[in-house]
């Protein structure tokens, strides 16, 4: 899952993935707010899974890229775990 | 001539970007144009198959997400990077440093629909119960031709967002002029920019039925003041032009393509549509009394020529009333026969042909004379005639009962374009 959502923000950033080292900040990549917003919505969709709200709660928690995938993972997961999951037959 | 400028500022034009039915750049609107050639084609981006109007003048090949970086994608409609790839080019025919004009400068668009396709998006995706993307509002400002250019270069001096219809951008050119004449910027970005209408906005236009049906491009689609006109259609374009007082651009030893010395704006709705003289009559007059031009100096006019009855009859009165004698003399142009009608973008891109009109020395898509005749065929023959201008108007009559005419004057000393 990590490296799927390092893929979206490299294409949102236009940036090899390789770039996208745990220990930078967001600030090193140049992510604003709207960036945020955006890169979010796009591993939303990817993922089928509302983690935005959660995020903004623990945003204070993101100190850098690494922070930001781990919790990412982290959202995914626990969002994963509370949707029934539909049974057929 | 009159008393030209009578103490103002003199205000002159360095640099020109366009993007028309022609294609992306000034060259090829002036080839385009001056050829006798029309833009005007079957629609391509919006199915009319059940509509009236099949025609327009869409600008092809054109995508400009080049322009800018993936990640601000979601910020610029088609709009605002058709307005980006125009100014771009202006600011390189000026000879200036984009990097370098941000405090000193400022930006003035017009345009009368804006972001539609973002607004159209917006509108479907939620009404099919879908998320819109975060950054969806920001793409739908009405401002957001004058916000691109004002973050593209970081310009620092008051920039403003115009709207009002099909004189928006003359609107802006007039407000830019004000505002370089007086020192309020050293150098103003001004023009508009219109998308081809969603399909949407298509059909609220062709609801209104004063679009023209004609579908043989040998007889003309859009044919001004000739007596069997049947309406406009409508063309996409962006057009700026840079500002800069004539001192400013000579101490630099900038081209200098004309100069612009006057704008006049008048108002005068007795109903939201109807077009009237005297709302004609008065943005000429008001356009020659700021350049300190009078009737008898201008060799020039840039119709407004919407081919719709009222307009192009009340146009012509408006004309013959102010000029009287002499109207037979002046060269009259109907670019919108060419070009269609750009809408908000309208008033920019005809200030660019009828600069290019003066340095040429010909009037482009120009009215048979004598054009009093009740018979005259109009402007759709695509015909260029020279002329002998030192000063031209461009008029722009909008809904809404926004009247704005420009007023340019040739530098004679001008070099040649490159």
């Amino acid at each position: 899952m990590k490296s799927e959502i390092i893929a979206i923000i490299a294409d949102f950033l236009e940036v090899p993935p390789e770039e996208l080292t745990d220990y930078k900040t967001l600030e090193d990549l140049d992510i604003d707010s709207l960036d945020f917003a955006e890169i979010m919505f796009e591993i939303e969709e990817k993922f089928d899974a509302s983690i935005t709200s959660d995020m903004q709660r623990h945003k204070n928690e993101i100190h850098n890229l690494g922070d930001f995938l781990r919790l990412t993972e982290e959202l995914i997961l626990k969002h994963r775990q509370s949707v029934p999951v539909e049974t057929h037959g | 001539m009159g008393d030209p400028g009578k103490g103002k500022a003199r205000v002159v034009v360095t640099g020109m970007g366009v993007l028309s039915g022609f294609g992306a750049g000034r060259d090829v609107f002036e080839t385009g144009l001056f050829s006798g050639n029309s833009a005007i084609r079957r629609i391509e981006g919006v199915d009319t198959s059940a509509l009236n109007c099949h025609f327009g003048a869409e600008l092809a090949h054109f995508d400009g997400r080049d322009l800018i970086r993936k990640s601000e994608r979601h910020f610029y409609d088609r709009v605002s990077l058709m307005a980006m790839a125009a100014a771009d080019e202006a600011l390189e025919q000026a000879r200036l440093d984009a990097a370098a004009i941000g405090p000193v400068t400022g930006v003035m668009m017009g345009s009368a629909f804006g972001p539609g396709e973002a607004i159209q998006e917006a509108v479907l995706r939620n009404s099919q119960g879908e998320r819109l993307r975060p950054t969806s509002i920001v793409k739908m400002m009405l401002s957001s031709p004058t916000a691109a250019l004002c973050a593209r270069y970081r310009l620092e001096r008051g920039s403003t967002a115009h709207v009002t219809a099909c004189a928006a951008s003359g609107h802006a050119i007039a407000q830019a002029l004000g505002a370089v004449r007086t020192g309020e910027m050293e150098i103003c970005l001004a023009g508009g920019a219109e998308a081809f209408p969603t399909s949407g906005l298509f059909a609220a236009w062709d609801a209104l039925a004063i679009m023209s049906p004609d579908t043989d491009p040998c007889s003309g689609i859009m044919r001004p003041f000739s007596k069997d006109r049947r309406g406009f259609v409508i063309g996409e374009a962006a057009a700026v032009l840079v500002l800069e007082r004539e001192d400013r651009a000579r101490a630099r030893g900038a081209e200098i393509l004309a100069e612009i010395c006057g704008a006049g704006s008048v108002s005068d709705a007795p109903s939201p549509t109807k077009p009237t003289l005297k709302g004609m009559v008065g943005a000429m007059r008001a356009a020659m009394d700021d350049a300190g031009l009078v009737p008898a100096d201008i060799g020039h006019i840039n119709a407004h020529g919407t081919a719709t009855e009222l307009n192009d009859a009340l146009e012509r009165e408006a004309i013959d009333e102010l000029f009287g004698g002499r109207a037979g003399e002046i060269r009259i142009s109907a670019c919108k026969a060419a070009i269609g009608h750009c809408m908000g973008a309208g008033s920019a891109i005809e200030a660019a042909a009828t600069i290019l009109a003066l340095r040429r020395q010909e009037a482009p898509w120009a009215i048979d004379l004598p054009w009093n005749e009740p018979n005259h065929d109009g402007a759709y023959a695509g015909r260029t005639v020279p002329m002998e201008a030192e000063a031209a108007l461009s008029n722009s009559f909008a809904f809404g009962g926004h009247y704005t005419t420009l007023a340019f004057r040739r530098i004679a000393d001008a070099r040649p374009l490159p």
